[in-house]
C-alpha cells in the first residue's frame, strides 16, 4: 500500500515538473522570438 | 560570436521522451523491482535508484563547470562564465538532493526506520555523508564569491579559478576520503555495481534513472543558458538597428565621448568597456 502511495506521489511530482519545464521552455521561446 | 543558440522551435524529441522514460523508471522502481535483500530495510533501499544517479551526475556537472572555467581562463570565451556558473548550480542542486535522499536512506537503514523517533537518524556522520556536506559548503562559497563581485569580468575570472580548485576537491572527497575511512563507513560497498549483490533489474533501473536525470539536468541547463543569453543580449545590444526607445534616449542625451551608447540601466557592465576591474570596496 505504502509503495503505491509513494508511486502515485512520485508520478504526480514528475509529471508536474515536466509540465513546468515545458511551460518554461515555451515562455523563453516566446521571449526569444520577440527579439 | 561565442553565443549560446537562442531560437526556440518547440521541444526536442529527447525532451518529449523524458516524460515516459522517467515515468517508466518510477513505475519500475516501485512495482517491478523486488526488495533489496541484504539491506536492513529492503523495501526503502529502492531510494538508491534516485540517490546514486544524483551523486554521480553532480560530479559530472561539477566537471563540466570546471571545463568551461578552464576554457574561460584559456580562451576568454564570452559566454563561458555563464556555462560554468549554470553547471555549478546544477551540480550543487544534485548534491543537495543526494544529501536529502541519503538522509532518508540513513534514517531507514541505519537508525531503525519508524522504530526511532521522527527527528532522529537522518545524520550519522558517515564519511560519504560528511564529504557530500563539505562539497555543498565548498560550492555554496562559490556562489557567495560570485555574489560579492560586481564587475562581470573580475567575477568571471575569480569564479573560474575557484571552480577549478573546487572541482579538484570533489574526487578526493567523494572517492579517496571514503576509501581511507572505509572501516568506519556505514555505506554499503557499491551494491549496484558489484556482480551478484543485487538482481540485474536494479542495474537496468539505475541506468535508466541516470539517463533520465541526465536528460532533466541537460534541459534545465539549456533553459538557463538561453535565459542568460537573452539577458546578455538585452544588456549589450548587437550592432544593427537599435530599438526605438534606445534611439530616442541617445538623441535626448548630449554626446559625451566614445563608448557611450545611451544605455541607462544600472549594474550592466558592457563587454570590452573600460570599467574598474577591482572588487567593490
Amino acid at each position: 500500500m505504502t509503495l503505491f502511495v509513494v508511486l502515485a506521489v512520485s508520478l504526480l511530482i514528475w509529471i508536474s515538473l515536466w509540465a513546468y519545464l515545458r511551460s518554461l521552455d515555451g515562455r523563453i521561446g516566446d521571449l526569444e522570438n520577440r527579439e | 560570436m561565442d553565443r549560446h543558440p537562442t531560437k526556440s522551435r518547440g521541444l526536442a524529441w529527447w525532451q518529449w521522451a523524458l516524460l515516459p522514460l522517467m515515468a517508466a523508471v518510477i513505475v519500475m522502481t516501485y512495482c517491478w523491482l523486488g526488495p533489496a535483500w541484504g539491506f536492513q530495510d529492503p523495501q526503502s533501499a529502492r531510494i538508491m535508484i534516485w540517490h546514486v544517479p544524483q551523486a554521480m551526475l553532480s560530479v559530472i556537472w561539477f566537471g563540466i563547470a570546471a571545463w568551461y572555467a578552464g576554457r574561460l581562463l584559456w580562451k576568454n570565451g564570452a559566454f563561458d562564465d555563464a556555462r560554468s556558473a549554470k553547471a555549478s548550480e546544477i551540480g550543487l542542486i544534485l548534491t543537495i538532493l543526494t544529501v536529502v535522499t541519503g538522509a532518508l536512506f540513513s534514517k531507514m537503514q541505519w537508525a531503525g526506520g519508524f522504530n526511532s523517533p521522527w527527528y532522529a537518524g537522518y545524520w550519522q556522520w558517515d564519511p560519504k555523508q560528511t564529504c557530500a556536506l563539505i562539497v555543498i559548503l565548498i560550492f555554496g562559497a562559490y556562489f557567495g564569491l560570485r555574489m560579492s563581485v560586481e564587475d562581470p569580468r573580475t567575477r568571471a575570472r575569480l569564479s573560474a579559478v575557484y571552480a577549478l580548485i573546487a572541482f579538484a576537491t570533489v574526487p578526493f572527497l567523494y572517492y579517496v576520503v571514503p576509501q581511507i575511512l572505509e572501516k568506519s563507513s556505514l555505506h554499503p560497498d557499491a551494491p549496484l555495481f558489484k556482480p551478484g549483490a543485487l538482481s540485474p533489474s536494479y542495474r537496468v533501473t539505475y541506468w535508466l534513472s541516470t539517463l533520465g536525470f541526465l536528460g532533466i539536468t541537460l534541459w534545465i541547463y539549456h533553459l538557463q543558458l538561453r535565459l542568460a543569453a537573452l539577458v546578455e543580449r538585452r544588456a549589450t545590444p548587437a550592432a544593427g538597428p537599435a530599438p526605438l526607445r534606445l534611439e530616442a534616449q541617445r538623441r535626448a542625451r548630449p554626446q559625451n565621448g566614445a563608448g557611450s551608447n545611451g544605455r541607462s540601466e544600472p549594474g550592466h557592465a558592457r563587454e570590452g568597456s573600460e570599467t574598474s576591474t577591482g572588487p567593490r570596496s
